[in-house]
C-alpha cells in the first residue's frame, strides 16, 4: 500500500504546474540568473579597475611620470580633487607634498597620502591598486639609494619565503571553496526543496478535504504515512538535484567567478557518493521533520509559517562549518544534529573519508529520521490534530 | 447492519454525542437528524472509525469499531458534503482507481468495475479527464463512483447534499436510492428536513449529542400530524427545556 501512496502521490505532484516551477525549473535556472547577473557587475568593475581615473594634488615629477606611465591610470586634471572623488568623476586622489622631491633627495621618506570613497567599491579597490603601484616605485628609488651606496639588497631581506602547497593553486582554491560552500548549501537545498511538497501532502489535504476519504480507506496510517513520506523525500531529492544541476551550470558559465581564473575540484567517486547519501539523508531528516508540521498545521499556509525555523536551522548548521577545521575539531560537533552532516559534509569535500566520522553523523541522522517519522506518527494518530480545522 | 451502543465521545470534556443507541438495517435509509453541532458528523466518524468512541461501541457489517476498524473501513464508503476530496491533477479514472487499490482491489478487477461505474454515473465522456476541470455536478459523480468502487455494505452521507446546487443535489438524492435497491445500509446525516423526508424510511432525531427520536418516518409524521421540520424543531425545544 506504501507504493500505492507513494505512486499516485508522486504523478500527482509531477502534474502540478507549481511544484514543478518550484521545486525543479526555478532551482535550475535561479544560480545561472543570480551568477549572470553578478557577473555582469564584476566584469563591469574589473573594468573599472583596469580603467582607474585619478586626480593628483601636489608635486612631484617623477611619481606623476611614473603614474602616468600605468596603462590602467588615467590621470585627470582637476581643479577640487576631493569634490571630484565625491562625485565619483575620479576614483582616487594622489596627495603629494610639495617637499617631497627634496624629501626623497635627502634619502628621507616622503608620505604620499591616497584619498578615496569608501562608501564606493571601485575606489576602495582603487586604493589597493595604487598603493601596490606607489610602493613598488618606493621600491625602485630604495634600490637607487642602496645602488648608491654600494649596499647589496639582500641584506635587508635575510629570510625569503617560498610557498609550496599540497594541491596546485588551482585544485586547492577550488576545493577549499568547494568545502566552504558544499555542507551549506545541501543544508539549506534539503530543507528548502520538501516544504512545498510537504505543505501539500497532509496540511494541504486537509484544506481539499480529501483527508477524511482517505482515512476511512482500509489502509493503516503508517503505510499512509510512510508513502507520504517517502514522496516528500523523492522530490526534495529532486529539488536538491535541480539546485545542484543550476550551480554547475552557474560555474561552468562564470568559471573564474570567485576569483581564481580557473576553478577544479579535487574529489574521488567515495568521498562524491557519500555526499550523496547524505544528501539523501539530510532531505529524509528535513523531510520527515516538515511533514510532522504539515500534520499539525491546518492549512498549508499555516505550515509554511511553520516552516521558517527550519529553515534557519538549516542556514545555521550550514554555516557552523565555515569555521570549523575538518582536520582539526573537537568530536562532540559530531553528536549536535545537523552540526555533524555539515562537517562530514565539509570533511569528504576536502577527500577526508573518516570512517568513525561518518559512522557516528549516519547513526544520529538516522535516528532522527525515525524520531521524525514517530513524531509524525503521534500526530497523525491524534484526534485532535487531525481534525481542528 | 450498522448498531451502535451507548456510542459516547467527549472533547475536552464537553460531551459531543451522548449514549447513542440505533440500528441500521439491510436496504434501509435512516436519517440522521439534527442542528449544526447536534453530534452527527462526530458519530459518522466514529462509525468511520476516523475518531475513537469515549465509551460504547458500534458495529458495522458485523466488525466491531474499536476492535477491527480496518475490516470496517474496507466495508463502508463515505461521502462528505461540500468539497468533494478529490484530487484535481489526477483523471476521475485515477481518482476512483486510487481508492480501489487503497481497498485493496487488483488491477483487473478495478479496471473492470471503474469501466461500470463510468457508464452507471454517464461518466464516459470525461472519465480521463483531470477532475480540475469538472463541473459541480461532474465531481460528485466522481465522488459518489468513488465511495462505491470497493462495493461497501455500508454508506455513510455526511451532509451530502451541502453546498450542491439543485441538479447535483438530485445526482446525489438518486444515488441514496440507488444504494437501498443495492441493499446496502445507508446512514444519512442531514439537517434538511425535507431530504429526510423524501428519502428516509426511519429518522433519528438528536440534539446536543442525544437521541431524542427513533422512529419510522412515516409514523412519525402520523403520530404528530405535522410537518417533519415542525416535529423537529418541537422536539429539540423539548430538549433544550
Amino acid at each position: 500500500m506504501i507504493f500505492v501512496v507513494l505512486r499516485k502521490e508522486i504523478r500527482d505532484l509531477l502534474r502540478d504546474k507549481r511544484t514543478v516551477l518550484v521545486s525543479i525549473i526555478i532551482p535550475i535556472i535561479l544560480f545561472p540568473l543570480i551568477f549572470s547577473i553578478m557577473n555582469v557587475n564584476v566584469r563591469r568593475n574589473e573594468q573599472l579597475r583596469d580603467h582607474l581615473r585619478i586626480a593628483i594634488r601636489g608635486q612631484n615629477p617623477s611619481l606623476r611620470r611614473f603614474l602616468n606611465a600605468q596603462k590602467n591610470i588615467t590621470v585627470r586634471p582637476s581643479d577640487e580633487p576631493l569634490a571630484d572623488l565625491r562625485a565619483g568623476t575620479v576614483h582616487a586622489v594622489i596627495m603629494i607634498p610639495d617637499n617631497s622631491a627634496q624629501m626623497l633627495e635627502a634619502g628621507k621618506t616622503a608620505t604620499v597620502t591616497i584619498a578615496v570613497d569608501n562608501t564606493s567599491q571601485i575606489s576602495l579597490m582603487a586604493y589597493g591598486i595604487l598603493k601596490d603601484i606607489i610602493e613598488s616605485h618606493g621600491r625602485t628609488i630604495l634600490q637607487k639609494r642602496l645602488t648608491l651606496r654600494g649596499i647589496d639588497r639582500s641584506l635587508l631581506k635575510p629570510i625569503a619565503i617560498k610557498k609550496k602547497t599540497t594541491l596546485d593553486e588551482e585544485t586547492g582554491t577550488g576545493t577549499m571553496l568547494l568545502s566552504l560552500l558544499l555542507p551549506l548549501l545541501l543544508l539549506v537545498f534539503s530543507a528548502t526543496s520538501p516544504l512545498a511538497v510537504a505543505a501539500d501532502l497532509i496540511a494541504g489535504e486537509k484544506e481539499r478535504s480529501s483527508l477524511e476519504p482517505l482515512l476511512s480507506t482500509p489502509v493503516d496510517r503508517i503505510s499512509l504515512l510512510i508513502g507520504k513520506f517517502l514522496a516528500v523525500t523523492a522530490m526534495g531529492i529532486i529539488g536538491v538535484i535541480a539546485f545542484m544541476c543550476g550551480l554547475i551550470i552557474s560555474f561552468a558559465i562564470s568559471p573564474d567567478f570567485f576569483g581564481a581564473d580557473k576553478l577544479s575540484f579535487a574529489m574521488s567517486p567515495l568521498p562524491l557518493g557519500l555526499i550523496a547519501l547524505l544528501t539523501v539523508i539530510l532531505t529524509m531528516i528535513f523531510g520527515a521533520t516538515e511533514l510532522a508540521i504539515s500534520i499539525f498545521a491546518r492549512s498549508s499556509r499555516e505550515a509554511q509559517t511553520y516552516f521558517l525555523p527550519v529553515i534557519i536551522i538549516s542556514v545555521a548548521a550550514g554555516y557552523s562549518s565555515v569555521m570549523v577545521d575538518p582536520k582539526n575539531f573537537d568530536p562532540p560537533y559530531l553528536h549536535i544534529p545537523l552540526v555533524n552532516i555539515s562537517i562530514t559534509i565539509k570533511e569528504l569535500a576536502i577527500g577526508i573519508v573518516e570512517p568513525a566520522s561518518i559512522a557516528i553523523t549516519l547513526s544520529w541522522s538516522l535516528a532522527y529520521i525515525v524520531l521524525a517519522i514517530l513524531l509524525s506518527r503521534i500526530l497523525f494518530a491524534r484526534e485532535g490534530v487531525l481534525f481542528r480545522m | 447492519m450498522v448498531e451502535l451502543r451507548a456510542l459516547s465521545k467527549t472533547f475536552n470534556g464537553v460531551k459531543a454525542v451522548s449514549d447513542l443507541s440505533f440500528t441500521v438495517r439491510q436496504g434501509e435509509i435512516v436519517g440522521l437528524l439534527g442542528e449544526n453541532g447536534a453530534g452527527k458528523t462526530t458519530t459518522l466518524r466514529m462509525l468511520a472509525t476516523m475518531l475513537k468512541p469515549t465509551a460504547g461501541t458500534a458495529t458495522v457489517a458485523g466488525h466491531d469499531i474499536i476492535t477491527a476498524p480496518a475490516a470496517v473501513r474496507s466495508q463502508i464508503g463515505i461521502l462528505f458534503g461540500g468539497e468533494s476530496g478529490l484530487y484535481d491533477r489526477l483523471t476521475a479514472r485515477e481518482n476512483i482507481t486510487y481508492f480501489a487499490q487503497l481497498n485493496g482491489m487488483d488491477r483487473n478487477t478495478t479496471a473492470a468495475r471503474v469501466n461500470a461505474l463510468s457508464v452507471l454515473f454517464g461518466m464516459e465522456e470525461y472519465i480521463d479527464r483531470r477532475v480540475g476541470t469538472f463541473s459541480r455536478g461532474m465531481r460528485q459523480k466522481t465522488a459518489l463512483a468513488r465511495s462505491v468502487v470497493h462495493r461497501p455494505a455500508v454508506m455513510l452521507f455526511d451532509e451530502p447534499t451541502t453546498g450542491l446546487d439543485v441538479s447535483s443535489s438530485l445526482i446525489v438524492q438518486d444515488f441514496i436510492t440507488r444504494c437501498r435497491e443495492e441493499k446496502r445500509a445507508i446512514l444519512f446525516s442531514s439537517h434538511k428536513t425535507d431530504e429526510i423526508e423524501k428519502l428516509c424510511d426511519r429518522v433519528i432525531i438528536i440534539h446536543q449529542g442525544r437521541l431524542l427520536e427513533d422512529m419510522s418516518v412515516s409514523a412519525l409524521l402520523q403520530k404528530h400530524g405535522r410537518k417533519l421540520g415542525e416535529i423537529f424543531l418541537s422536539r429539540i425545544g423539548e430538549g433544550d427545556a
